[in-house]
């Protein structure tokens, strides 16, 4: 040691420098307490006044602590759970720093549940609105995006109060995980996905809808009632192309685009029983699906594979489900139901020019020298004429605690 | 400067010369007198005649023979043996004495010990150096007319503390004694328990004016021989004028006196000393102490308790594991809540968060203050608690409990959240079986904290591995303190934090006992050894049965 390296005799004076270093270099000034944050919850954005200074309007929700969490702080006035600031501003950075002339504490973003963005914005192009978020070490990118759709604003959507969920915000997060994992038709797009889409052109963002009357959301009296004024819905998927909304998806087609992103998780899917339409309802339990792409004459074709497993929920038809023909004809029809779907959703995109499956990132995998060629007119020339062919293997797994329904005389 | 600080070290640790009064009442380096009167003379000045000091002279023999005189020190005798054995037998026995004794006094002195005193022990003393070690110790000196020498005849008793239940080291299934402050009561125990002629005992007595005894036990064989002179050496330069209690001991022969681990091992219980004796280790006790020390120690070894060896062992190796997580919740879990809610927010799950901040909203003081205001009260009460006379502990508990917990949340003062943790912290840390580690733990803790209040998550990752460096470099007696886990030892693991089925455990560990490692090695112990006996009496118990 004394030989090489640092002489004996200066090593405490090095092991001081060290120490310094250790503290003055770590960088991490960064403590606050806790009751200085507004944790943040929500965040809307809104189209601003005019297009050159005040291009957007953002409105933050704000979390008051003591009026979510239960217990303690008993037998106060009854407050708004959560509270909202608004301003406007030409870049999300700059607006969100002027909020801070209006919020009691600095604006904590990394609990943010939800970003909804409104229909006008999404129109115009939200390609300006994310650098700041992946930017920014605050913002996890991990929240769900929405649009609001219809009349009502985000910042109305945003405000829309609740009985069941004191915060709004976390009232839109869960109805868009439950309707993600149950019902399988909208699924959630995160921060992270949009900015993705953003970059490959496409993408796709689940709408989110006021049903009833947009002005009585804003109040508590709302959450008084039995059946609310005003409520939330998540409704629709939003197609984007180049950062602009272009269409809605809804239902069924909709639907489609989760089985073949392969997001699909649960789905009720209701099947026709001879003359008796929609009469046996499956659950889709398990689902699976690839792309995969094929050159034909430097053209690329497209086969879609979809493996789905279900069990019958609900059987209004005299079929008798204990036999295996019955249900071999049942696979048949379910595996029928999905293709068409799954067709209709291709169609509808095609229609539209706008490849939101990503389809062009699979042929690039496939053979990058035909992909080079056909890149710039892949979304408007080549994919409305591309072929694409579906494939469905549906298996139906249980039949649920009988096999004959009642109806069966 | 560092040849300055030496000498300042020398010269603290040179004995202080002592006043020339006291050292002419002290350094009697004189033999006895023969004439019996100027040695009670000297004997009664030398201690400032004493009210304690009781001289009983007599004349022997019905035709006067010799003037005798016992000297004692009273509360320290047996006087049921001191009126038995020696004064009955001087004064009455006369008649044997007028046919045989010699009538010379020499002679008579050899005659009284060899012949008239039914005593188990009695030593010559020839100087009053001896005398006074001899006669301070309990034992009744006898002192015959004529003659320069004295007899002391050990009559100890007095009041001594009976064997009681361990306090501090419990167990449910294992031995319920504990030691008590005699030293040779406590030497007796480990003898009831290792009945091998191996196991050796060196006595010697410390501290220039208390004269303590202090003995080293060791497995003779089993002791790594390096270690035993290296302690010897340790004991040898320890210069005290006292010896109050084995931590006076323990801190003058530890390694490292600036860390806040303890390197030397305490116990109550002589399970734990046999144990740790066969183990390899030395014991040394102390007189007037009932915690003997035990070295080498090693940091895994305060995780265990005698109880792991008399529970099953999945029990066992549960309860120690559990006992690691209590050592790191004590040690981080303040400073991990104050790093998380002053600068990691964000990894608090969100409804958690708003609970914690709901309840911060209305305390008026840092969070770092708030944990060290709390921790700072439940250390005063822990004190309180040690400290303060039994009858008004009510009145410590009712105000600590209810005052300063429930109070002291409803007045805004501290959140409740706070609250839970300081008592979570404190709960865990007394799972820590052995005192001296939950004290090292108590303190480090603090600094814990503070790291957490300027750097977060990273000035805890600081503290850790400064710590875990600091722990590395540390040695107790040659042996590394973090022994099996830096060096990694992988045979000794089955005896660290998992406690292997006992069949399995046949090996001591590896750095302690480097000489026999293996348990029922017996090629050392070729003698009639108990373990031998026992087992020849159980194979021919067997071959009756069969025949």
């Amino acid at each position: 040691m004394s030989q090489r390296g640092i002489p004996m005799r200066h090593k405490p004076l090095m092991l001081i420098v060290v120490c310094v270093f250790v503290v003055l270099l770590s960088g991490c000034w960064d403590r606050e307490e806790l009751q200085q944050l507004s944790i943040v919850s929500g965040m809307a954005i809104d189209k601003g006044s005019d297009k050159i200074k005040n291009r957007y309007r953002v409105t933050v929700q704000i979390i008051n602590p003591s009026q979510v969490s239960g217990g303690q702080q008993g037998g106060k006035v009854q407050a708004s759970p959560v509270t909202t600031f608004t301003e406007t501003g030409s870049t999300l950075a700059e607006t969100l720093r002027k909020i801070s002339t209006k919020s009691p504490g600095e604006l904590f973003f990394p609990h943010l549940q939800v970003l909804v963005i409104g229909e006008k914005v999404a129109k115009e192009g939200i390609e300006d609105l994310f650098d700041m978020i992946e930017r920014d070490a605050q913002f996890r990118v991990l929240f769900p995006v929405l649009i609001a759709r219809g009349h009502a604003t985000a910042k109305e959507t945003l405000e829309v109060t609740t009985s069941l969920e004191a915060i709004p915000s976390a009232k839109i997060g869960d109805a868009l995980k439950t309707s993600e994992e149950d019902w399988g038709t909208y699924k959630s797009t995160r921060a992270d996905q949009v900015v993705q889409g953003l970059k490959e052109g496409s993408v796709m963002v689940t709408g989110i809808k006021i049903d009833g009357e947009t002005k009585s959301g804003n109040a508590t009296t709302n959450t008084q009632q039995i059946s609310p004024s005003a409520q939330i819905e998540i409704k629709g998927v939003a197609l984007f192309k180049n950062g602009k909304l272009k269409n809605w998806l809804d239902g069924h087609a909709a639907r489609g685009v989760t089985w073949v992103t392969n997001e699909m998780k649960r789905t009720v899917m209701n099947l026709n029983c001879g003359k008796k339409k929609e009469a046996t309802a499956i659950e889709i339990s398990r689902a699976k699906s690839s792309t995969h792409v094929t050159i034909k004459h430097q053209k690329p074709v497209i086969y879609i594979t979809v493996h789905a497993e279900g069990a019958v929920l609900e059987n209004n038809c005299s079929k008798d489900l204990g036999k295996s023909q019955v249900l071999g004809q049942l696979d048949e029809q379910l595996e029928e139901e999905i293709k068409q779907e799954v067709l209709l959703t291709v169609k509808k995109a095609q229609k539209q020019k706008s490849d939101i499956f990503n389809f062009g990132e699979q042929i690039n995998m496939a053979d990058k020298h035909v992909w080079k060629n056909i890149e710039s007119s892949w979304e408007k020339d080549i994919f409305p004429e591309t072929e694409v062919y579906v494939n469905v293997e549906a298996i139906i797994r249980r039949t649920g605690m009988t096999t004959k329904s009642y109806l069966n005389k | 400067m560092n040849s300055a600080w030496n000498r300042l070290i020398r010269k603290a640790r040179k004995p202080k010369k002592l006043s020339p009064q006291y050292e002419e009442t002290t350094s009697i380096d004189k033999a006895l007198h023969s004439s019996l009167a100027e040695n009670l003379t000297k004997v009664k000045n030398s201690l400032g005649n004493s009210g304690d000091l009781v001289v009983r002279d007599f004349k022997m023999g019905k035709p006067f023979l010799c003037k005798v005189a016992s000297i004692y020190i009273n509360g320290l005798t047996d006087k049921e043996i001191l009126g038995n054995s020696i004064i009955e037998r001087l004064m009455n026995d006369v008649e044997m004495i007028e046919e045989e004794a010699p009538y010379e006094p020499g002679q008579l002195g050899t005659y009284i010990k060899e012949h008239m005193l039914t005593i188990t022990n009695v030593v010559e003393v020839t100087n009053f150096d001896k005398l006074f070690l001899h006669l301070l110790s309990g034992e009744t000196i006898v002192l015959v007319d004529g003659w320069n020498l004295g007899l002391a005849c050990s009559a100890q008793g007095g009041d001594l503390r009976a064997i009681s239940e361990p306090v501090a080291e419990s167990s449910v299934r294992g031995p319920r004694d504990s030691f008590t402050e005699s030293l040779i009561s406590n030497t007796a125990m480990i003898r009831r328990r290792i009945k091998s002629p191996n196991l050796w005992l060196e006595t010697t007595e410390m501290g220039t004016i208390t004269q303590t005894g202090v003995g080293m036990m060791y497995v003779k064989g089993i002791v790594n021989d390096k270690l035993l002179k290296e302690i010897k050496e340790r004991l040898s330069k320890i210069e005290v004028d006292e010896v109050q209690g084995s931590n006076t001991i323990e801190e003058w022969i530890a390694d490292e006196t600036w860390t806040p681990w303890p390197t030397v091992f305490i116990t109550e219980r002589p399970d734990v000393v046999a144990g740790n004796l066969l183990e390899g280790r030395i014991v040394i006790f102390v007189n007037e102490t009932p915690t003997p020390l035990i070295v080498p120690a090693t940091w895994n070894q305060f995780f265990q308790t005698a109880e792991d060896y008399y529970l099953r062992w999945t029990m066992a190796s549960f309860l120690r594991m559990l006992r690691i997580v209590s050592f790191l919740i004590t040690l981080l879990g303040p400073s991990l809540f104050i790093a998380f809610l002053s600068f990691h927010p964000e990894l608090i799950p969100t409804p958690l968060l708003i609970n914690l901040a709901a309840q911060r909203q209305s305390i008026p003081f840092p969070i770092i203050i708030e944990a060290l205001l709390m921790e700072f009260t439940f250390e005063v009460l822990r004190e309180a608690g040690v400290r303060m006379p039994r009858p008004v502990g009510q009145a410590v508990s009712i105000v600590g409990a209810l005052v300063l917990g429930e109070a002291a949340v409803s007045a805004g003062i501290v959140s409740s959240a706070m609250v839970i943790v300081v008592a979570a912290t404190a709960i865990a840390s007394f799972t820590i079986p052995h005192y001296a580690m939950t004290d090292a733990t108590r303190l480090l803790r603090f600094g814990m904290m503070i790291l957490a209040s300027f750097f977060g998550l990273y000035g805890i990752g600081l503290g850790v591995i400064m710590l875990v460096a600091h722990t590395c470099s540390l040695r107790s007696f040659g042996i590394p303190y973090l022994a099996p886990f830096a060096p990694i030892i992988l045979a000794d693991q089955k005896d660290s934090i998992f406690r292997f089925p006992l069949p399995f455990l046949s090996k001591r560990p590896r750095l302690v006992s480097q000489i026999k490692t293996k348990r029922t090695d017996d090629n050392y112990n070729r003698g009639p050894s108990p373990r031998e006996g026992g087992m020849k009496q159980h194979e021919s118990k067997r071959d009756s049965d069969e025949t």
